[in-house]
């Protein structure tokens, strides 16, 4: 058997979704959640990630989303559990009346919410890249809950300790901490991006937007952008590849301001038009450069289908990619 | 084998990512898949255990088995028709959303404006009735902590006139009025024609319109007409159905919200104006019975109307903002639509006209 030689530019990221097929799925999700009083959420998402995924490919093969609304249904409910239970605690507390009560009750929700951020975000990426694949392959996350509870409390007692300056750091050590359990079948991910870098670009993206009269916003937001993407590293045993990004502010100007008017002049209904042109934008100025033959990827990963922490990054108002 | 259509694409076998080159060909047996190589190696695929991935714009995906599946990726939609001859209900065949894929911009059209439609009807009755139906069960308790914050809110910028407060609670307290509230009047020292009811018994009056007034039965109009916006928690609802937009709009739009809740909020005002006018018919019936029950002079409410119209512009009864000069004139014809009905049964009431001597001689 011998390697098909025709798969179109190897390493191109391209996103072929058109806003008038995303209009078509997110009216029906919308109709169907308004319907059902938002039971239907957990498959309206799920049809949504589907058409998103299976629109984006790369090196010619689009990527498939496996998950299901069922799934993520039982997830919905899980969570919805385990906020109720918080909830509860928090309006004993105003039941009460008492200050004592009150302050236990604000504590344990503060508290509990701390720690099922990680814990949404570790199950979420482990579910969400389980039920990616690209040829067949699936995705997977490594990572503990443990470990990226510890990053979480030094993050947040350090952010709150410096007044957020820390913050940036914080978000770096989070980064790192992910992309380090990323795998797609043998392939292994890693980010390396420094916190000082990136605060750096970001002090001086607010001063020089607050100069410009938020001008610069645009240039901003494409260094951080680039910062991103350009500090991943993929790696296949000794074989490493990168991507590269031309994303330039002009690019990002264009692109925002569009969004922008668009959704204004259409009060929102533009928006599968807009989310469309953002993921043609995004993925159009990436592609993977490098010494590694992705047909030589292995399946390694397990089957993972608890969708629990899809629902409490939902819960949360998480944004993942 | 003639006749049978021969499509090309490329395989993966779920272990590895490495394509293969491949030939799918719909047979009666199921989908054969030949491999192409020095040796060609044939799969057959049973069509109902095949899956395909929803949409691809340039692809056909294929999925085969239990995790982790074999794909295989085809470029020519005429491979579907080809299937159909074999398995017509295989499930990859139908596609859950491929009738709306395509809807074309006609069905964008309709699309948008059932958007619209559903959305126009959810806010003007679908929440209108589920927000009467909390502002009802409101707790009162609630309702006077709520009323209290605003009073405080609007009297830490205002000069209360402390004798005629006093006075215009006694002048009240002689009323025959059924009510759940704890009725709290405050005379504020203001040159604007106003009165304000606040959620759970708390009535402003701004000592201008007071000073407009020639007799009590006039004040007992406007007080009785106050009253009822507080047994009829209008504030309340009021309240209520604004919060109900952001929630709404947050809800539905996610990121958009912050722009849309501007548009809408403003959308939410010109609402809340219809919404008030038909408050204010009810809360002048409120007055009107008040006004019957203890024998006053029913013209005194149409009077105060009157002086109200013909005042400065400012209306009284209602924030300022929410006042329209048409809603007086109707409510001054509705008013004597129902005085025409009834007999004057009016008698002289010396100690509310006591009090409201008290209450005209300070300015």
């Amino acid at each position: 058997m011998n390697i098909n030689k025709d798969i179109a530019a190897p390493g191109e990221i391209n996103f072929t979704g058109k806003g008038g097929e995303l209009f078509g799925i997110l009216l029906v999700n919308f109709i169907l959640s308004l319907i059902t009083l938002g039971i239907y959420y957990p498959w309206a998402k799920a049809a949504r990630l589907k058409y998103l995924y299976q629109e984006t490919s790369f090196g010619g093969s689009p990527f498939s989303f496996h998950g299901t609304g069922w799934e993520m249904f039982k997830g919905m409910i899980k969570v919805i559990g385990v906020f109720m239970l918080l909830l509860l605690v928090l309006y004993i507390g105003l039941i009460f009346r008492s200050f004592p009560v009150l302050l236990v009750g604000f504590g344990v929700y503060f508290l509990g919410l701390l720690f099922f951020m990680p814990l949404a975000i570790v199950s979420s990426l482990k579910y969400r890249l389980s039920r990616t694949s690209w040829r067949g392959i699936h995705g997977g996350y490594r990572g503990t809950y443990g470990s990226m509870l510890k990053i979480y409390l030094k993050g947040i007692l350090l952010t709150i300790l410096t007044l957020g300056v820390y913050g940036f750091w914080f978000w770096v050590s989070v980064y790192r901490e992910i992309f380090s359990n990323i795998r797609l079948g043998n392939v292994r991910f890693s980010f390396r991006g420094e916190g000082d870098e990136f605060f750096i670009m970001n002090v001086k993206g607010y001063a020089l937007t607050l100069l410009t009269l938020g001008i610069y916003y645009f240039w901003w937001r494409s260094e951080v952008y680039n910062y991103f993407f350009r500090h991943i590293v993929i790696r296949q045993e000794e074989r490493q590849a990168r991507f590269l990004t031309g994303m330039t502010g002009s690019r990002m100007f264009e692109l925002l301001v569009t969004n922008f008017l668009l959704l204004v002049i259409t009060l929102g209904i533009a928006f599968p038009w807009v989310l469309s042109r953002t993921m043609r934008v995004y993925a159009g100025n990436l592609s993977v450069e490098g010494e590694i033959n992705f047909g030589t990827i292995v399946q390694t990963e397990e089957n993972y289908t608890d969708a629990g922490g899809e629902a409490f990054i939902d819960g949360l108002d998480i944004q993942l990619v | 084998m003639s006749g049978q259509s021969v499509f090309t694409g490329t395989y993966y076998d779920g272990r590895t990512a490495r394509p293969f080159s491949a030939r799918a060909i719909p047979a009666q047996e199921g989908l054969r898949i030949l491999l192409e190589g020095e040796n060609v190696s044939e799969i057959i695929w049973d069509y109902h255990k095949i899956h395909r991935n929803p949409v691809n714009n340039n692809k056909i995906v294929l999925k085969y088995g239990d995790f982790p599946s074999e794909t295989l990726e085809l470029g020519s939609e005429a491979f579907l028709k080809a299937a159909s001859r074999y398995a017509p209900d295989a499930r990859f065949l139908i596609l859950p959303y491929r009738g709306y894929l395509r809807i074309g911009s006609a069905g964008i059209l309709i699309g948008v404006a059932g958007i619209i439609g559903l959305l126009l009807g959810l806010y003007f009755f679908l929440i209108p009735a589920l927000m009467n139906f909390a502002a009802d069960r409101f707790p009162r308790s609630l309702e006077y902590e709520m009323g209290q914050s605003m009073k405080g809110t609007f009297i830490s910028s205002a000069q209360v006139d402390r004798e005629r407060t006093r006075d215009i609670n006694r002048f009240f307290g002689l009323l025959k009025a059924d009510t759940r509230y704890k009725i709290n009047i405050t005379v504020i020292k203001s040159g604007v024609k106003n009165a304000f009811a606040l959620p759970g018994g708390e009535i402003v009056v701004f000592s201008a319109i007071l000073d407009t007034m020639e007799t009590y039965h006039e004040l007992a109009a406007l007080l009785g007409h106050e009253l009822g916006h507080i047994e009829k928690r209008h504030t309340l609802k009021l309240l209520f159905r604004n919060l109900s937009t952001y929630i709404l709009v947050s809800a539905l739009l996610q990121d958009v919200s912050g722009v849309m809740a501007v548009i809408v909020d403003n959308a939410a005002r010109l609402n809340g104006l219809s919404y008030n006018r038909k408050a204010e018919k009810e809360s002048d019936e409120y007055g009107f019975a008040l006004m019957q029950k203890n024998h006053l002079r029913l013209t005194g409410m149409t009077s105060l109307f009157e002086k109200l119209k013909a005042g400065d512009g400012h209306e009284g009864e209602v924030p300022e903002f929410l006042a329209t000069h048409p809603s007086l004139g109707r409510r001054i014809e509705t008013v004597n639509s129902w005085i025409a009905g009834q007999t004057d049964n009016s008698k002289h009431h010396p100690g509310l006209d006591h009090y409201w001597q008290l209450l005209r001689k300070k300015h």
